[in-house]
């Protein structure tokens, strides 16, 4: 089974060391989602809702991020997928 | 690509002459063509195995085979697909491995639970990846950890 979606991080090869296993996988220019809520925060990451009553984050724009989550979680459950440790590091921007 | 694969598989079977041809399979106008082409390959290679066998049960065998692929030729990459031969495999596999002299070192993105994350670029074609490398004493010593070194722990994978 081999699943692909375009808000996946995709594997491209793997191959092995003597010494250490390698993953080669898509590199996401944009760094991490949290750096982005860091920015708009200018603090540590904070809930995100604070930053929408404080109107320093448009709702349109969690909006679009929910919707991207929810939709690559869509597809992985139909697949047969449970993700079981979501979490804010492991979005990217692409 | 999977119908030229079948078509190098079937070398292996000595009683079918090989096509010469590997686009007769492809489409069904081209096998009506190419046909009457054919069964002159095939006297061919009959005569080719008279010289190398000089047995004649083999030949009435294949001559069989032959009459019975010339009156139905659907059957052909049928059993093809059934029978795929293990060089198949092999060639497949073959051609791409990659391995760590495929790429240059540019930094370090950072270190996750199971190891660090470096960005690599590829020597072939200049392009950015991110790449996991994994040490592996580490994985031993995770999934020992996991297992707790009893027997009767029922492991979850």
């Amino acid at each position: 089974m081999r699943l692909t979606h375009p808000n996946l991080v995709k594997l491209y090869y793997s191959f092995q060391d003597k010494f250490k296993l390698y993953f080669v996988m898509e590199f996401c220019e944009n760094g991490e989602f949290s750096d982005f809520l860091r920015i708009n925060s200018t603090k540590k990451i904070v809930f995100i809702f604070s930053l929408v009553k404080k109107g320093k984050l448009d709702i349109k724009i969690i909006q679009f991020y929910a919707g991207e989550i929810v939709n690559i979680l869509e597809y992985l459950h139909n697949n047969g997928v449970a993700h079981r440790d979501l979490k804010v590091p492991f979005f990217f921007k692409l | 690509m999977d119908e030229d694969f079948s078509n190098a598989g079937k070398l292996q079977d000595p009683l079918i002459p090989p096509p010469q041809n590997p686009v007769l399979f492809t489409d069904d106008q081209n096998i009506t063509k190419l046909n009457p082409n054919d069964n002159d390959e095939v006297s061919s290679l009959k005569n080719n195995n008279e010289k190398n066998d000089s047995k004649e049960e083999n030949n009435e065998e294949s001559k069989n085979i032959v009459a019975n692929l010339e009156s139905n030729p659907h059957l052909l990459p049928k059993k093809q697909h059934s029978n795929p031969s293990p060089q198949l495999k092999t060639n497949k596999v073959a051609p791409k491995k990659m391995c760590v002299d495929d790429f240059d070192y540019m930094r370090n993105l950072g270190k996750g639970s199971f190891g660090e994350v470096i960005l690599m670029k590829k020597k072939i074609d200049e392009k950015l990846y991110a790449v996991k490398a994994i040490d592996k004493n580490f994985l031993y010593k995770v999934l020992f950890h996991f297992r707790g070194g009893d027997i009767f722990v029922i492991v979850l994978f």
